[in-house]
This record gives structure tokens, C-alpha cells and sequence, in this order.
């Protein structure tokens, strides 16, 4: 590569300062040019050919769901689990620590009405009765069951009913 | 029966537009076909989003059968005025072609053969992975989905609006006001296969791809660019690792924007330097150029570019200079004057934070000239551009227009990443590669003109005597232009 990168050079410069006929020169140097791009390229299609492969094995000729289970597991499965729960046209909120994991979640939580805000794990204050709370680990979220409430730190408690949960997180509803 | 709706929706998405594409330019320029089908592809992605929202704004459902019956019925026109407009074919004479050597062939042949296996090593990555990518699961395929599952546009509204709404059926993401075009290009792809499918609705991208492919080769051989070099920059252009892997990876709007500046840049160079198609190729690059406008809110500063370069071209040479620096000077003075808060493209300067970043540079650099995103290309363009400013501005030709708006495109690409908070996204290398996917096809469009100048003979000097009869340059028989296509 280095080569064929000082072989480009010196006839573009050549080229540039008119001592060959540049017709000449440019057509060596553009030919050395596409020579380092295929080589350059022929690594990335080895890589491309490599992740085919690997698609592949993962995902083809899978059902749809086992696509998404395959692709996305814990995230797809939970949203599915707690997406069965929850009778539109509901709101749900969607609140975790982990940016991926709450975008995920709440992207396959859709077509459900869904507000899920980055960076911002705690539900907002205007939640309304029969509204949902889809809490996603890590979350700071705590949850008391004699008091049926949900706390975060820098928020008054929320009056919640578990709908389900399990150890990746919980779905609640607005009491 | 999927495959079938597939190629169904395919050729309806292509054909109509392709035939609105065909009623603009004439038959016998150079590349014709191939700007014909890569421009009507591109059109066609655009033309049909435009359609699901004329059909939602008047009460349509949104079904495959509705959007493919006003698409039939767009290309029947369409036809129908190409056949009423039609002329004489060209006389064979019209265009002359200088048939391809046999080494010519068969690297033409090597590098079809490459950008063939290139595509369907990303067709399979598309057909197979469902949807990946931040941006389409943080909001565009989000929008796609909830569509397919009403059957209507469903409006979206901001975080902060949907709040205050209560329970008013609006659904929310984040960047709920971006244009629709992505997402309804989704939804489009899924309402052909009848209904969410979470990897076929990125087919438009492989579409974009094969697209920009085609309008990028027949463009090159409109402006005089053999066929050898224009399909080794073809090839280029789609052997590009950032740009495969928006394929592959599909759901950004960036390569979708980045086509269509493309489109509407080569237009704008064709416009500018061959008169016959000044109004076809002109059209070409207003509609492609306002398109970016549909695609993301920043698709805006790259319109102003672009009408900034059909300006540049219209001037006098001599004001160019003057009226240059009186724009620099009106630009600073507006920027000095202009609201903190009033917001333009989603973005306030109270918001932008101005101030010099130097620390953005590593970055920058690191993107372009070291990660292989783009392989050699701005390399390529350091030597070739840098050769045309100090060197050798022979047999270029007009790059007013083209040039103008490529120089301010970089210019809000450098303030945009040194010059306001979005440095962050070259600091951390997580935006500034997208933004470059948005430009760097029309950097090779413009590489592969300074290339091809370079292999044109330099024209013979006019003061020395013994040139009373010096060789014409190639197209050029007894002082007028003749139809050439080099090979």
C-alpha cells in the first residue's frame, strides 16, 4: 500500500508539474490509485463477506419472531410480555438508566402510545390514572409493595398496581 | 407472492417517476439510460412518499392498493406525454461512439463483476437483520410501525406536546417534527409486504443505492467522462465502507439526503456547463436540491447551498470575487443581528453555543483521513484539488456552481463541528462520519471531473506560430462541438 502510495504521488506530481505528458502521467497515477482502492476494498469485502455469513447463521430462514428474539432477546421478549398486559389506547412510559435498553424496549413496545425520553429516566409529573410505567434495569425505580407505590429520588411516590414483572424489570399501572 | 408484490411495488416506485425523468432530457446526450433510471429511482422514492401524504391529506386509507393506483396512473400520464411530446430518432450520425478496447472491457467487466457482489452482499445483510440502527429505533422506524398498524398517518408530536394533550390518539417520539420521507419510505416497503416486517422495510435503501449508482455513472459520461473512468468512479462511489454499511445497516437518513445532494449537484454542474440542457438538468437540481429539504431539517442548509451555486454560476466572472466577499460580510452581520432564540431547521443560535473547538479537529481528521470510512477518497481529493488551486486549472471547465457550493457545504461542515456544540459528535466520533456521507459522494462527483481534466491533452498554446494548424482536442471538429462519447 505504502508503495503504491508513493508510485500515486510521484505521478501525480509529475502530472502536476507538466515534465511527462500528463495524459500519461494521470492515467499511470489514477491506475495506481484504483489498484490501492481494490486492495483497501478487498479487505472490507472480506469483512462483509465474513458478517454474510454470520448474518446468516443468525437469522436466516427464521420465523419473524425468532428473528427479533435472535436480534434483540431480553428487550423483544419483555416488550412482547408486557405489551399482551396493557389495553390501548393507553399511554405508557417507559423509564430505565440504560439509554440502549430503554430505546429498545420502547421501540418494540410500539404500537402502543409510548413516551420514552432520553436521558431522563423519571416519569414526568402530569402521569394520569390508567396510564402505564414499563421500568427497564438498571432503573433507580423502587418499588414498595405494601405501599403499592413506585419512588425515584427527586419525585413525590407514584400510586401504582404491578401488572407483571420479572428480574429484567416490571410493568405497573397508574392507581 | 411477497417477492411478487416486491417487484411489483419496485417497478412502480421506479417507472412513473423514470418516465417524468425521460420527459426532461433529451435522448441523445451522453449516459441518457443510465440518468433516466437512476434519477427516476431516486425521484420515484421521493414521488411516492409524496403520494401517501397526498392520500392521508385527503382521507385515503393507506393500502398498497391505493398508493400503486396513483403511481399507474402518475406513469400512464406520464407516458402518455412522452408519447405526444415524442421526436424523430437521432440520425445515426448524431452521436458517434468509439467502440471499447478489449482490456477496457474486461476492467469495466472486473468492476461490474465487484459492485455486483458488493450490492448482494448488502441485499442479504438488508433481507436478513431486522432493524438495527439508533436513529431508525429511536424514531423513524418507530413512526413506519405505528402507521402500518393504523393504516393511516397517525399524527406525532413533540415529548412536551404530548404531555400537555392528555390522551388525544397523538403518538410521540424523540425529534417528532423531522420530515416524514424516511418513515414513509418504510412504510411503503411494509405496506407491500402487508404490514410491519421489521428487516424488508429497509428495502428503499438498497433502491438508494443502485440509484445513486446509476445517476452517478450516467452523469459521468454526460459530462465527457469515458467509460472506463466513470465506471471506476461508480464503483468507488459504491465501494465506500460508511456508505455499504448505511446500506447494510439500513434506517439512517443520511444516505438517502446524500443522494439526492448528489443528484441535484451533478445537475447543477451539467447545467452550468452544457448549455443545450441548462433548463432540464437545472430542473434536476432544484427539485433533487429542495428534495433534501423533505428528508432531514438540515437537509436545508444543504439547499442553500446548492441555490448559492446556481447563483455563483449566473454571475459575471468578474463579480464573482466582489460578490463573494459581500456575501461573507452579510452572512457575519445577519449572524451578529440574528435572534438568540428564533430557531431555523430546529436549532437557535442560543442553542448552537458558537464558539471556536479546536479540539474537534482530532476528530475531523481521524474520520476523513485515517479510519477507513471512505476508503482513499479524501486523499484523493486533497491531491486533486490542492493540484487545481496551485497548479493546473486547464481543461476543467466551468466548476463555479459546483465548486461554490461544495466550498460552503464545507465551510457549515467545519462551523457546524468546530464551531458549535455538535463538536461533541467529532469529539466522540459518533456524528461527524454521517455528516461527511451526506457530501462525500459529490467530493468524488467533483474528483472525477479534476481527474478526467487531467487526461484531456492541454490545448495548444495560441501565440506560437508554428501552431497555425494545432490538433483539435478530442470532440472538437472544424470550432464546433461534436457529439463525441469518449471511450
Amino acid at each position: 500500500m505504502a508503495l503504491l502510495a508513493a508510485v500515486w504521488l510521484v505521478l501525480a506530481a509529475l502530472g502536476f508539474s507538466g515534465r511527462i505528458e500528463r495524459r500519461h502521467c494521470w492515467g499511470a497515477a489514477g491506475a495506481a490509485g484504483l489498484v490501492a482502492w481494490l486492495l483497501l476494498d478487498a479487505l472490507w469485502q472480506l469483512q462483509l463477506g465474513r458478517q454474510a455469513v454470520s448474518t446468516w447463521s443468525r437469522y436466516a430462514g427464521l420465523p419473524l419472531e425468532d428473528r427479533l428474539l435472535a436480534s434483540d432477546g431480553e428487550y423483544y421478549r419483555l416488550a412482547r410480555a408486557f405489551g399482551a398486559e396493557i389495553d390501548p389506547p393507553a399511554r405508557v412510559f417507559v423509564s430505565s438508566d440504560s439509554d440502549f435498553g430503554g430505546m429498545r424496549i420502547a421501540f418494540h413496545l410500539y404500537p402502543h402510545n409510548v413516551y420514552w425520553k432520553r436521558d431522563d429516566p423519571t416519569p414526568p409529573l402530569t402521569l394520569m390514572r390508567g396510564d402505564y410505567i414499563v421500568i427497564m434495569r438498571p432503573s433507580s425505580a423502587r418499588f414498595f409493595r405494601n405501599e403499592n407505590q413506585l419512588r425515584y429520588e427527586d419525585r413525590p411516590p407514584i400510586a401504582v398496581t404491578a401488572v407483571a414483572y420479572d428480574s429484567l424489570g416490571g410493568l405497573f399501572r397508574v392507581r | 407472492m411477497t417477492i411478487l408484490l416486491l417487484i411489483l411495488c419496485l417497478t412502480l416506485t421506479w417507472w412513473p417517476a423514470s418516465s417524468w425523468v425521460r420527459l426532461l432530457l433529451n435522448r441523445d446526450m451522453a449516459g441518457y439510460g443510465f440518468i433516466v433510471a437512476g434519477y427516476g429511482l431516486l425521484a420515484g422514492l421521493l414521488v411516492t412518499t409524496l403520494l401517501m401524504r397526498l392520500a392521508a391529506a385527503t382521507g385515503i386509507d393507506l393500502s398498497f392498493a391505493a398508493i400503486a393506483l396513483m403511481l399507474l396512473g402518475l406513469g400512464v400520464v406520464g407516458e402518455a406525454v412522452n408519447w405526444a411530446r415524442r421526436q424523430p430518432a437521432a440520425t445515426p450520425q448524431a452521436r458517434v461512439k468509439i467502440p471499447l478496447s478489449r482490456w477496457q472491457r474486461l476492467v469495466i467487466g472486473f468492476l461490474l463483476l465487484l459492485i455486483l457482489l458488493r450490492f448482494l452482499s448488502l441485499a442479504l445483510e438488508v433481507v436478513w437483520r431486522p432493524v438495527f440502527p439508533w436513529d431508525a429505533t429511536i424514531h423513524w422506524a418507530i413512526k413506519a410501525k405505528v402507521w402500518l398498524e393504523h393504516q393511516t398517518l397517525v399524527p406525532f408530536v413533540s415529548q412536551e406536546d404530548w404531555l400537555a394533550q392528555g390522551r388525544s390518539g397523538a403518538y410521540t417520539v424523540h425529534l417528532a417534527q423531522y420530515p416524514e420521507t424516511i418513515p414513509l419510505l418504510q412504510t411503503w416497503a411494509g405496506l407491500a409486504v402487508g404490514g410491519y416486517h421489521p428487516s424488508l422495510i429497509n428495502l428503499p435503501w438498497l433502491a438508494m443505492y443502485a440509484g445513486m449508482g446509476m445517476a452517478f455513472y450516467g452523469q459521468a459520461r454526460n459530462a465527457g467522462i469515458g467509460a472506463v473512468v466513470a465506471c471506476a468512479g461508480s464503483y468507488l462511489l459504491l465501494s465506500m465502507p460508511l456508505l455499504n454499511t448505511h446500506v447494510a445497516l439500513a434506517g439512517y437518513a443520511d444516505l438517502m439526503l446524500g443522494a439526492c445532494y448528489l443528484a441535484a449537484m451533478m445537475a447543477l454542474h451539467s447545467a452550468c456547463t452544457q448549455p443545450a440542457q441548462r433548463v432540464a438538468q437545472g430542473s434536476l437540481a432544484l427539485l433533487f436540491g429542495a428534495a433534501c429539504l423533505l428528508i432531514k431539517n438540515e437537509g436545508v442548509f444543504w439547499f442553500i447551498t446548492i441555490l448559492s451555486g446556481m447563483f455563483a454560476a449566473a454571475l459575471p466572472r468578474r463579480l464573482f470575487w466582489p460578490v463573494l466577499l459581500g456575501c461573507g460580510v452579510l452572512g457575519i452581520t445577519v449572524l451578529a443581528l440574528f435572534p438568540q432564540d428564533l430557531a431555523i431547521a430546529g436549532h437557535s443560535l442560543a442553542q448552537l453555543d458558537l464558539q471556536y473547538r479546536p479540539q474537534a479537529w482530532t476528530g475531523i481528521i481521524s474520520s476523513l483521513l485515517l479510519l477507513d470510512s471512505w476508503h482513499l477518497l479524501p486523499w484523493f481529493a486533497l491531491l486533486l484539488i490542492t493540484g487545481y488551486w496551485l497548479n493546473d486549472r486547464s481543461g476543467v471547465g466551468n466548476l463555479t456552481g459546483i465548486g461554490t457550493a461544495l466550498a460552503l457545504a464545507l465551510a457549515l461542515f467545519l462551523t457546524l463541528y468546530l464551531g458549535t456544540g455538535y463538536a461533541g459528535g467529532a469529539i466522540r466520533l459518533t456524528a461527524v462520519s454521517r455528516t461527511s456521507l451526506q457530501l462525500l459522494p459529490t467530493v468524488l462527483y467533483l474528483c472525477l471531473l479534476l481527474y478526467q481534466a487531467r487526461l484531456t491533452p492541454r490545448p495548444a498554446p495560441t501565440a506560437c506560430p508554428d501552431n497555425a494548424n494545432p490538433p483539435h482536442p478530442r470532440g472538437r471538429i472544424n470550432g464546433q462541438l461534436s457529439p463525441v462519447q469518449s471511450p
